[in-house]
């Protein structure tokens, strides 16, 4: 059942598992990390390892108050070497002499016991010594706990201030990154960095810390003892220990490897099942039951077997390792055992020992488990780093103008050419992500054209033209490679970004909703409108009815949370949300796809109104919209095919009137 | 989720039982095993016991290798045991969840739509794969830990009465006292770590909307504003950190606390008592191993009522989907027909979601083998209702739906669903082969048949682009498709079915115009000479049917090929077409 053979794994739906590389050091990486984000909080580190360090001794103390007890008060054992021969005599004389400590037998379990040969070795007093000794003992204890406690408050002040201020830096860095970066990475991912990466970072960073100095302490001060108080037993102790660890350490990444696929076979599961779910009602309509039923059959037995496997290995390895750890501590327990017999050793001499070696197996094992915390570690450090590291491509020109308000003489675009980053840049976005196979094309070529101050241009194509591409450039989401793109004759990056954001009004293709209630999401743009304000963009964008017919009207709770939105309704929002900021240049990405007819020549009419005098940009599909524009741009494959007034278009015959003539024939 | 106790419960664990009776010899012989671990766990203190008394302190050396040997041996013996039982009863867990999710998902794929309609696919999943594991989890973990901890507790409990009275007494304050500690910081811990996940969540709810809506943000210039109140929430969280941390911090602490102060004083009571004369050193050693073994049960014991009412939850979430009884039944004396002709009649058809709200209300209509039938009107007025019909997706309420004259719950479900080819609004992609996922609708379909039904879906061509062809993978792990690209698969899927009669229900709405003409020319070629049924926003797209049915609240309102409605002088047909296509249209 548990071969050494690999169990096929090549199932549908559960493609290789990609294993992040492991090995290779990055010592400046981790010195830059820990310099930036550990070095504000470099005094209550280090009194937080101080304390641990002192802390992980505490079981010697506690070992070695427990042997004066049974060697000086309690008096336990085989004879000394000084007084070997002379305990027969002296238990008669004991007898004889203290009518106090009787050496004769007393009833317990059933059982005589007899108080031993030395019983009456006791020192005088031994009560009261004891008492005191017991006073003593229990003040460390809390001496110890007392540490212990303040060790773990600053751990977990220091880590979370560590995780806070590097957190903070990630998301700030993914809020200034590019939209070519978002779209390189999904937002999941790009959560899980700032989230989950930058926590196993800190986790891993405080564990190799504090572990470390732990360890370091312990097996320092244990091994010290050791040799100090018996050389013979700490030999023992010395060659089964590595061997201990070795065990671990052989087995540790076979247990890693199942686990990664055992988790890898459960997420593609989750995939699976969420997948068909999805689609039951193709599967219903195929009557492919049996064979889902199939394919799922097989991912869990995979799971299954994996899951044995891995238990499978950690039992046996657990198994070994309980018997090993407890060999050695018989070993130790019955040498120390013979030699008390034979009145070479006490027996709290060998109670110490003994314990003072069981408590070295943890630190021992942590020890060599360090590197693996180490590579978890890096893993997780370099894709903080590739985030951190990442250069911003939009950047602010110092000696950067206010946008013109108001537009005078327009917006004139010179020879613009654009590439969207190559495939290997995104590929290093992130390491998992191959599946790249177009390589980068040109997708704007050489354009220019000229939008004079309250005129209106609408921009056609089909799709995959270039014309969204055109518009993220126009309203500086990425920078062109070449050419230029001028507001008034100043050049676009020369102007600075926060005014020429304010004076965008940016409608996308794809309506963008905030969780958040209904209002919150029309004044993303404007967060001070007053309520009239928003509810006149409401009433431009053909979505004031619609709001008011919902329960709570403005403070419905949309998106992820709340209630959805139809595509249309999502669209007019996101057109409310622009018109609020009364921009200067408006800019609209085919935002009435996805309304209805009716719905689609309201807002076609109201925008006409809302835009005379205003300059804008548009992306439409349709050519009544087009017709009311000024100026239409035909683009083809990046290059402008056309461009003319509605009517000088007509004339010319190509894809706008072919355009003309399918929509309203 | 009510939960219900009492009844429910049993009845519920009853019903689990059933999937544990087949591996009833393996349960007995987990159990088995883990009674000889608890009761081996009594020996080694006696046998530390009995070395240090008799050997140490009474020097008879005559018993140290006999005790000696069964130092070494006892615990030996039980760690191979706890191997045997370890790795069974993961088998048997495995084994179990394998079962139970196998059945269920087994069952989930035949249940109806309306039950898929009323459970998110988040929530089915998480039924399926979450709760089934958190039972298994109970019956085959924490069963054996109850068991393990009711025998080594009342033995240890009985060894340390008969050790010393005195000092059990005093072990039993300290045991009250580590659980006293618990169920103070119980309450501290849930409510910090339930303070925590939630400022966790907003966190992370909010760093999502920002990356999910990142372009709202840029264009908005919204960046600084963001940070700052990502800022504000991970200082929130970090607040919520720190006390979740210190009130496990403290919790921990205070075991080890008084852990250490109870060891001592039965160690320093049991020491006076040595010295007093009334009990052995060997015995206070024993008596503090028993010790040990005694506190952990005890906090588990006062889990067992929260565990038991999880599991008990778990059990009910799994059950209601198991209780939930499939809608559309296969008629035993169905009817099998090789190969439908695509006749369609519908008598009178009614059909309610739910009682008492009406969807259809008496819809007739005849459909002749090869008609092109179009569905439009207004959201909710029940065109996708009634391809969910045609579909046996759900059964009629009332009036009669017969396919080539046979009436439809007549025939066999699996045949009748076989003759269709479906294209729905959203195109879902199976994480597979583009081959495998145009051979979805019939597994035996050859390659050439494969790729005469991509060609047809004029989608073969870009196939051919990719780097492995028709073995690209696509969805999760492979290659990223446009909507208009999936959307061409999928009807290349439904040709491949070879199908009877097609449904296409708002195929192309979710596509721009570009795409949604590509993909009308495929659909022509695909909808000739077949029986069809579209359902389509887009009137440009249907134009060319042999009947379109212009559908309001359930009730026919118009009906004719586009020519006959056109004629209508006031009809509603033409007043949207006329809308839809700009006001030019009529004047040209």
């Amino acid at each position: 059942m548990f071969g050494k053979k690999e169990h096929f794994r090549g199932y549908q739906y559960r493609p290789p598992l990609q294993r992040p590389e492991t090995g290779g050091k990055d010592w400046p990486l981790y010195f830059r990390f820990i310099k930036q984000y550990a070095w504000p909080f470099r005094y209550s580190l280090i009194v937080c390892m101080l304390l641990v360090a002192i802390n992980s001794n505490y079981v010697y103390v506690i070992s070695y108050l427990s042997r004066l007890v049974v060697d000086n008060i309690l008096v336990i054992g085989g004879e000394r070497e000084d007084d070997a021969g002379q305990v027969r005599r002296s238990i008669t004389a004991a007898d004889r002499d203290s009518g106090r400590s009787p050496s004769r037998p007393v009833v317990s379990m059933g059982e005589k016991i007899d108080m031993g040969l030395r019983a009456p070795q006791r020192p005088p007093e031994a009560g009261r010594k004891l008492f005191i000794l017991a006073v003593f003992y229990m003040l460390t204890q809390l001496f110890f706990n007392t540490l212990g406690r303040l060790a773990a408050r600053r751990h977990i002040v220091v880590a979370q201030g560590i995780m806070g201020s590097l957190r903070e830096d990630m998301h700030k860095k993914v809020m200034e990154l590019s939209m070519s970066y978002h779209q390189a990475m999904s937002p999941g991912r790009l959560m899980s960095r700032i989230l989950s990466d930058v926590e196993s970072v800190q986790l891993e960073m405080m564990a190799l810390l504090i572990s470390g100095t732990h360890c370091c302490s312990m097996i320092l001060v244990g091994g010290i003892i050791l040799f100090a108080t018996d050389w013979r037993m700490a030999c023992i102790a010395l060659t089964i220990m590595p061997i201990y660890s070795w065990m671990y350490h052989n087995k540790r990444p076979q247990i890693r490897h199942y686990n990664q696929e055992l988790r890898h076979t459960n997420a593609c599961l989750y995939g699976l099942v969420t997948q068909k779910i999805d689609a039951i009602k193709a599967i219903q309509a195929y009557a492919r039951e049996p064979g889902e039923e199939l394919a799922f059959h097989r991912l869990v037995a995979c799971f299954f077997r994996d899951a044995l496997k891995v238990q499978f290995i950690s039992s046996v390895l657990g198994c070994q390792a309980g018997i090993l750890a407890h060999l050695c501590n018989c070993g130790i327990f019955l040498f120390g055992g013979w030699l008390v017999l034979h009145g070479k050793m006490s027996l709290g001499k060998m109670i110490f020992v003994q314990s003072a070696t069981i408590t070295l197996f943890q630190p021992v094992l942590e020890f060599t488990q360090l590197n693996f915390v180490l590579q978890r570690m890096r893993i997780s450090l370099l894709r903080v780093a590739g985030v951190l590291d990442r250069e911003v491509e939009i950047v602010e020109d110092p000696s950067s103008v206010l946008f013109p308000r108001p537009i005078r003489q327009g917006i004139e675009v010179r020879n613009l050419g654009f590439t969207y980053p190559s495939s290997k840049i995104r590929r290093e976005a992130d390491e998992s992500d191959t599946n790249e196979i177009s390589a980068p094309e040109p997708v704007l070529h050489d354009i220019s054209f000229k939008v004079p101050a309250g005129t209106w241009l609408c921009i056609m194509g089909a799709s995959g033209s270039g014309k969204t591409t055109l518009l993220h450039l126009l309203s500086r989401i990425y920078e062109p490679n070449h050419g230029e793109i001028l507001i008034d004759g100043i050049n676009l990056q020369k102007i600075n970004l926060q005014s020429l954001r304010r004076s965008l009004g940016v409608v996308p293709q794809e309506a963008q909703i905030f969780s958040g209630s209904m209002k919150e999401n029309i004044c993303y743009g404007f967060p001070e409108a007053s309520n009239e304000q928003i509810m006149a963009a409401a009433k431009a964008a053909q979505m004031h009815d619609f709001i008011m017919e919902m329960k709570t009207q403005y403070e419905t709770i949309i998106g992820q949370k709340g209630a959805s939105l139809s595509g249309g309704q999502r669209q007019r929002l996101s057109l409310a949300r622009a018109l609020l900021t009364e921009p200067e240049l408006l800019i609209l990405d085919d935002c009435t796809s996805a309304l209805d007819a009716n719905t689609e020549r309201k807002i076609q009419e109201t925008l006409g109104e809302i835009l005379q005098g205003k300059t804008a940009i548009m992306v439409s599909q349709r050519v009544s919209m087009a017709m009311r524009c000024h100026k239409i741009l035909v683009l083809e494959d990046g290059h402008v095919k056309e461009f003319g007034s509605h009517r000088e278009l007509l004339q010319n015959n190509g894809f706008y009137a072919k355009l003309h003539f399918q929509q309203t024939e | 989720m009510q939960i219900t106790p009492g009844n429910s419960t049993l009845g519920n664990l009853r019903k689990i039982l059933v999937f544990m009776w087949p591996y009833r010899r393996h349960l007995f012989g987990l159990m088995t095993m883990t009674a000889c671990l608890a009761v081996l766990a009594i020996f080694p203190p006696l046998v530390t016991k009995a070395l240090i008394d008799r050997v140490f302190t009474r020097g008879d050396v005559s018993v140290f290798f006999l005790f000696g040997a069964l130092m070494v041996l006892i615990p030996t013996i039980s760690h191979l045991l706890s191997l045997f039982q370890q790795v069974l009863s993961v088998w048997l867990g495995q084994r179990f969840v394998f079962d139970v999710r196998f059945k269920l998902y087994q069952h989930m794929l035949r249940l109806s739509l309306r039950f898929f309609n009323k459970h998110s696919v988040g929530k089915l999943v998480n039924r399926l794969m979450g709760d089934s594991g958190t039972v298994q989890q109970m019956l085959t973990g924490q069963s054996m830990t109850v068991l393990s901890d009711l025998i080594v507790a009342s033995c240890a409990i009985l060894a340390t009465f008969l050790i010393s009275w005195r000092m059990a007494s005093v072990l039993i304050i300290i045991i009250f006292f580590f659980v006293i500690n618990f169920k103070f910081s119980r309450k501290r811990i849930v409510d910090t770590s339930r303070a925590m996940r939630k400022s966790y969540d907003r966190l992370s709810g909010g760093v999502q909307n920002r990356l999910v809506a990142n372009l709202a943000v840029k264009t908005f210039g919204a960046e600084q504003r963001e940070n700052l109140v990502f800022a504000e929430q991970s200082e929130e969280t970090i607040f919520y950190g720190k006390e979740q941390g210190i009130a496990g911090n403290n919790f921990w602490m205070n075991v080890s606390l008084i852990r250490a102060l109870g060891d001592s004083i039965i160690y320093f009571i049991g020491c006076a008592m040595v010295l007093q004369g009334s009990l052995s050193y060997g015995e206070v050693v024993a008596f503090c191993a028993y010790g040990t073994q005694l506190l952990w049960p005890a906090v588990r014991f006062s889990q067992l009522a929260n565990q038991l009412q999880q599991v008990s939850i778990a059990t009910e979430r799994l059950f209601e989907i198991f209780d939930e009884v499939p809608e559309i039944q296969n008629d035993p004396e169905a009817v099998f027909l090789p190969r439908l002709s695509g006749k369609v009649d519908f008598q009178d058809v009614r059909f309610h979601y739910e009682p008492g709200k009406e969807i259809i209300k008496g819809f007739s209509l005849q459909v002749k083998p090869g008609d092109r039938i179009a569905l439009i009107g207004p959201t909710g007025c029940g065109k996708s209702t009634i391809l969910n019909l045609i579909i046996r997706y759900y059964d009629i309420t009332g009036g009669s739906l017969t396919l080539d004259d046979v009436p439809i719950h007549k025939l066999d479900l699996r045949q009748l669903r076989r003759q269709f080819g479906i294209v729905l609004q959203e195109s879902h992609l199976f994480s597979t082969s583009i081959k495998e996922n145009i051979r979805y609708s019939r597994p035996n379909a050859s390659d050439d048949e494969v790729m005469e039904a991509a060609r047809t879906a004029e989608i073969h061509d870009f196939i051919m682009t990719l780097p492995e062809g028709y073995d690209t993978a696509v969805g999760d792990f492979g290659v990223e498709l446009s909507v208009g690209q999936k959307q061409r698969i999928n009807i290349a899927r439904a040709i491949c079915a070879k199908p009877a009669i097609l449904i296409m229900d708002e195929a192309t709405s979710s596509l721009d115009s570009d795409s949604e003409q590509a993909i009308q020319k495929a659909m022509e070629k695909v909808l000739s000479g077949r029986t069809s049924f579209v359902v389509a926003h887009r009137l440009s797209t249907i134009k060319n049917s042999n009947k379109i049915i212009l559908l309001d609240k359930g009730h026919i309102q118009e009906q004719g090929t586009h020519e006959e409605l056109m004629a209508m002088p006031k009809g509603r047909y033409r007043e949207l077409y006329t809308k839809h296509m700009g006001a030019g249209v009529l004047a040209e």
